[in-house]
């Protein structure tokens, strides 16, 4: 049972991070390698204001999405001037994942965060008999309630529309007149804002790290090939998948553990190259 | 004649820049020899990158992990084995790299675009991690692998910061030799043809994807031999040697010496080494914010002046061009 909890936790923090990725590299083509980065400043955030400051959690997490939504419109400035360029942007994310983990160092201190222990959310509660711990619930709930607000928005509005028509053929997109800049703008910043919940929300069990940026970004990269790309219940599948698979792996076989994920990576490849919602970017 | 003879003059440069290269030791200390030994290997490492890279236009970011299979190969026969002699752990470890980079190519190969990047670094990432977690590849508690030494050559030969320099400068220019003969054979053209216009390759009857596993094999294979010298002059490899961030610096050194030309990655790879080397020197706690800069600065140079991001390309005459993969 601990296990579940701990997958779909870890599975509902990975949604985040992918969905972030996935939208950009197959709605704009950008290969914002950075993503993970923007999750670590995210996490940074929370872990000052709600473990030193003291603010509330919600409080916190508000804050580190406002940041890391401000720090995606720095980010789309950067990426604006590569469009379609993947040297320049594997450059560019590299760069930004060096600068930006070192000034984390700077700001925050070479001392890894242990993970924020949040009073109200400290103990378990107790759900048809089983008792889940109530950090990895929240977790569960606000990436669930995000998964919704997502697919809600890509698949019910017109923005949405607008993303999704980008994805399929961005030339008749931008020939109907609609601007297609100013969709990838709205991605960045509001993945970017997710990348910041996911990253305060994931503190509450893994902390805040300077080899967050890397470590976390291939997990969601790992869920953005395998859960494809383009559609919110495919990366959402994908990612629990991934999070339950860690989990049970790290319980069973843990000199294996991380290998696994990219095991699954490698099948769902070698079986299915467009990942199980069967759109290429 | 006269083609015979102008062949032979434009090697002058080279041969002279080798010679000279080889009389270094008299004029350094033990720490520059060793430094100018570690910019070899990493130079030839980014070579043998840019043969996929560069010239197929196979973007990989997991290249270290596939050099760092020849690193570990060397490291498990020399010390978990015994086995002592430097041909057989070369030839072992360009092996076990070869048959690493087949696999490599086969699962990425199954990934287009911007999806093939990431899929190279995510298998990258998985050796990586396989390194660090796997009790069979560690030693003791330490997360690096140690205990590894310079191989005898059976030649009785006295190694030294400054043979062990010389000993890789000839190498070093034996490997350069051969991707200069694969970029110049049919080989070669057919990899920039499937890099350049792929639907036009298989019109012509070319089977694009066969050529594209070649290309990355024979770039392992060359970077596999580069991983056991890694291995041999630091005498340990860790899991970080060969992670992410180092295939993220060689596909740096290709790209700032001009991806695509002749010695561009080569030469590249010598700058960003003695770059890493001297910002480390100055301040180790700010140093990745050197590297992050000079990512950032040659990603946008290479937008908007590729002239100066690729500075030795007018000067090794190669021919460029930035088709996607």
């Amino acid at each position: 049972m601990q296990i579940i909890a701990n997958g779909i936790s870890l599975g509902a923090v990975l949604f985040l991070m992918g969905s972030g990725l996935a939208l950009l590299l197959g709605a704009m083509g950008v290969l914002n390698l950075a993503h993970g980065a923007v999750y670590m400043v995210g996490a940074f955030v929370t872990s000052t204001l709600a473990v030193d400051q003291g603010y509330p959690l919600v409080v916190a997490i508000l804050g580190a999405a406002v940041i890391c939504a401000a720090l995606g419109l720095a980010l789309e400035r950067l990426f604006r001037f590569i469009p379609g360029r993947p040297n320049e942007q594997i450059l560019m994310s590299f760069g930004l994942i060096y600068v930006l983990a070192n000034l984390a160092q700077w700001i925050w201190g070479p001392i890894a965060k242990a993970p924020f222990r949040i009073s109200w959310l400290e103990g378990a509660v107790q759900i048809g008999g089983v008792s889940v711990p109530a950090n990895r619930l929240a977790i569960a709930v606000v990436g669930f309630a995000i998964a919704l607000m997502l697919w809600l928005v890509q698949d019910r509005t017109r923005v949405g529309a607008m993303v999704r028509a980008g994805m399929d053929d961005a030339e008749m997109t931008k020939g109907l007149g609609i601007n297609l800049d100013r969709v990838v703008l709205a991605v960045f910043v509001l993945g970017s804002a997710v990348a910041g919940i996911a990253g305060g929300m994931g503190g509450l069990v893994l902390g805040a790290n300077t080899n967050q940026p890397m470590e976390v970004l291939l997990m969601a990269l790992v869920v953005v090939v395998v859960g494809g790309i383009g559609s919110v219940p495919g990366t959402l599948v994908a990612a629990l998948v991934i999070g339950l698979l860690d989990a049970f792996s790290r319980d069973r076989f843990p000199e294996m553990s991380s290998v696994m994920l990219y095991l699954l990576m490698a099948g769902v490849l070698v079986l299915r190259p467009t990942g199980l919602s069967g759109r290429t970017a | 004649m006269t083609t015979v003879f102008t062949q032979l003059r434009r090697k002058v440069p080279v041969l002279v820049l080798l010679i000279g290269a080889l009389e270094l030791p008299f004029l350094l200390s033990s720490q520059q020899e060793s430094l100018l030994t570690r910019a070899l290997i990493f130079a030839m490492m980014a070579a043998s990158l840019d043969l996929a890279y560069g010239q197929a236009g196979l973007y990989s970011l997991g290249h270290a992990a596939l050099a760092g299979v020849g690193g570990y190969t060397a490291w498990l026969l020399m010390v978990r084995y015994g086995h002592e002699s430097f041909w057989y752990l070369i030839v072992a470890a360009a092996l076990a790299s070869a048959l690493a980079s087949l696999v490599f190519a086969l699962v990425s190969l199954r990934a287009r675009g911007l999806y093939f990047i990431l899929v190279t670094l995510a298998l990258g990432q998985m050796v990586s991690n396989l390194a660090q977690q796997w009790d069979f590849l560690k030693t003791a508690q330490a997360e690096a692998v140690t205990g590894i030494y310079i191989p005898s050559l059976g030649l009785g030969e006295d190694w030294h910061s400054g043979t062990l320099y010389q000993f890789v400068l000839v190498l070093t220019a034996l490997g350069l030799f051969t991707i200069q003969r694969i970029i110049g054979s049919p080989l070669g053209l057919a990899f920039r043809g499937s890099r350049d216009n792929e639907v036009r390759m298989e019109a012509l009857g070319y089977d694009v994807w066969r050529y594209r596993v070649v290309a990355i094999v024979l770039s392992g294979t060359l970077s596999g031999v580069c991983g056991a010298l890694f291995a041999f002059q630091s005498g340990l490899i860790s899991p970080t040697n060969i992670g992410v961030a180092t295939s993220g610096l060689l596909v740096l050194m290709a790209i700032i010496g001009g991806s695509g030309t002749r010695y561009g990655a080569f030469i590249g790879g010598i700058l960003v080494t003695l770059l890493q080397f001297y910002a480390n020197q100055w301040s180790m706690e700010r140093a990745p914010m050197i590297i992050g800069g000079l990512f950032i600065v040659t990603a946008l140079l290479l937008r908007f002046r590729p002239k100066v991001a690729g500075a030795l390309r007018s000067l090794t005459r190669g021919r460029v061009s930035h088709a996607v993969a």
